[in-house]
């Protein structure tokens, strides 16, 4: 690894030159290279068309969830207490959680069924680090929350792949 | 190769797709749902013999199902999508992606010539393969492109 000061070649991976001190951290980094690797890796995920939170309370019946999800034909719904993002309740935990039991919906409540304290996104993160997320956690839509934990949207697998779709086609 | 070059060439055979959940015609509608739960399956295809008649997938479990007055013994026909739309194993990865956005699909189909079930590709398979396609590095940058880390890691 080349000083970008002094010009001495260093070992790979070192923080700073051993020549001049100068410091080296961050120039090992992968750099991306041109298309669609460059755009995944720089582009925040707030290019997509986020999705606004469709929400529900811990203490909200099931049936309410259910009711929303087929009304905004969503997928899941984020279950939210004081502003803040406490869980989501996805198509999959329905069928997992409701498949088989004799629980009513009408008196289940959200906090018993939803996953709690789910991953998230922030706005500023890139379109890289959302589908690895979806790739390792098999998840087809994340909640992306402020700094302060409040919800501003859903990113979906669809969005994504329908970015890369256009950028690959233009 | 580049990310797009490997998604315009690659066949959806070459993906590592989990093979299908299938039933037949005439199913009820509750077995069905306890067989996807058990097998964590996102869609169970219907076939009559090899033959594809359907798809169920967990959009129809909330739609269709979970919540209203549903007779479970009913037949899975009556909540099916008949003849859905297919694709060929030898067909390209990016029509599969190209009918997914159009028409709004996570899973399709995958029939051979004489019209028998050979799988199914899932919007789930394609990230996969496009997070494989991409360099180890990529995935282990910094969520944020611009963030810097203060001090080295660990320290």
């Amino acid at each position: 690894m080349r000083c970008p000061s002094c010009g001495h070649e260093n070992l790979p991976g070192v923080e700073v030159c051993e020549q001049c001190l100068h410091d080296l951290m961050g120039l090992d980094l992968p750099q991306p290279r041109e298309g669609l690797q460059k755009h995944l890796m720089e582009d925040p995920i707030h290019v997509l068309p986020l999705r606004p939170p469709v929400t529900v309370s811990p203490d909200d019946p099931v049936g309410r969830a259910l009711d929303l999800m087929r009304q905004h034909r969503i997928g899941s719904v984020l279950v939210v207490e004081g502003g803040k993002l406490v869980g989501i309740f996805t198509e999959r935990g329905a069928l997992l959680q409701l498949v088989g039991t004799s629980a009513d919906v009408k008196t289940l409540r959200m906090r018993e069924v939803m996953t709690p304290d789910p991953v998230v996104l922030h706005e500023d993160d890139t379109l890289a680090f959302a589908l690895h997320q979806m790739s390792i956690g098999e998840f087809r839509r994340l909640p992306v929350v402020r700094s302060d934990g409040r919800p501003v949207g859903v990113v979906s697998i669809k969005d994504i792949l329908r970015y890369i779709f256009t950028l690959c086609r233009s | 190769m580049s990310v797009e070059d490997a998604l315009r060439e690659a066949k959806i055979r070459e993906l590592p797709l989990s093979p299908p959940v299938c039933v037949a015609m005439g199913t009820q509608v509750g077995e069905v749902l306890e067989l996807m739960k058990r097998r964590r399956a996102h869609c169970v295809l219907i076939c009559e013999g090899e033959h594809l008649r359907g798809i169920f997938t967990e959009r129809d479990v909330v739609n269709k199902i979970l919540g209203l007055p549903v007779d479970l013994r009913a037949p899975i026909e009556s909540f099916m999508t008949p003849s859905p739309v297919t694709l060929h194993p030898e067909d390209r990865v990016w029509e599969a992606m190209r009918l997914m956005d159009e028409g709004g699909y996570r899973h399709i189909p995958l029939v051979v010539e004489d019209g028998r079930v050979a799988g199914v590709i899932s919007v789930q398979d394609i990230i996969n393969f496009l997070a494989e396609h991409f360099p180890t590095e990529v995935f282990n940058l910094p969520p944020r492109s611009r963030q810097v880390f203060e001090a080295p890691e660990g320290a």
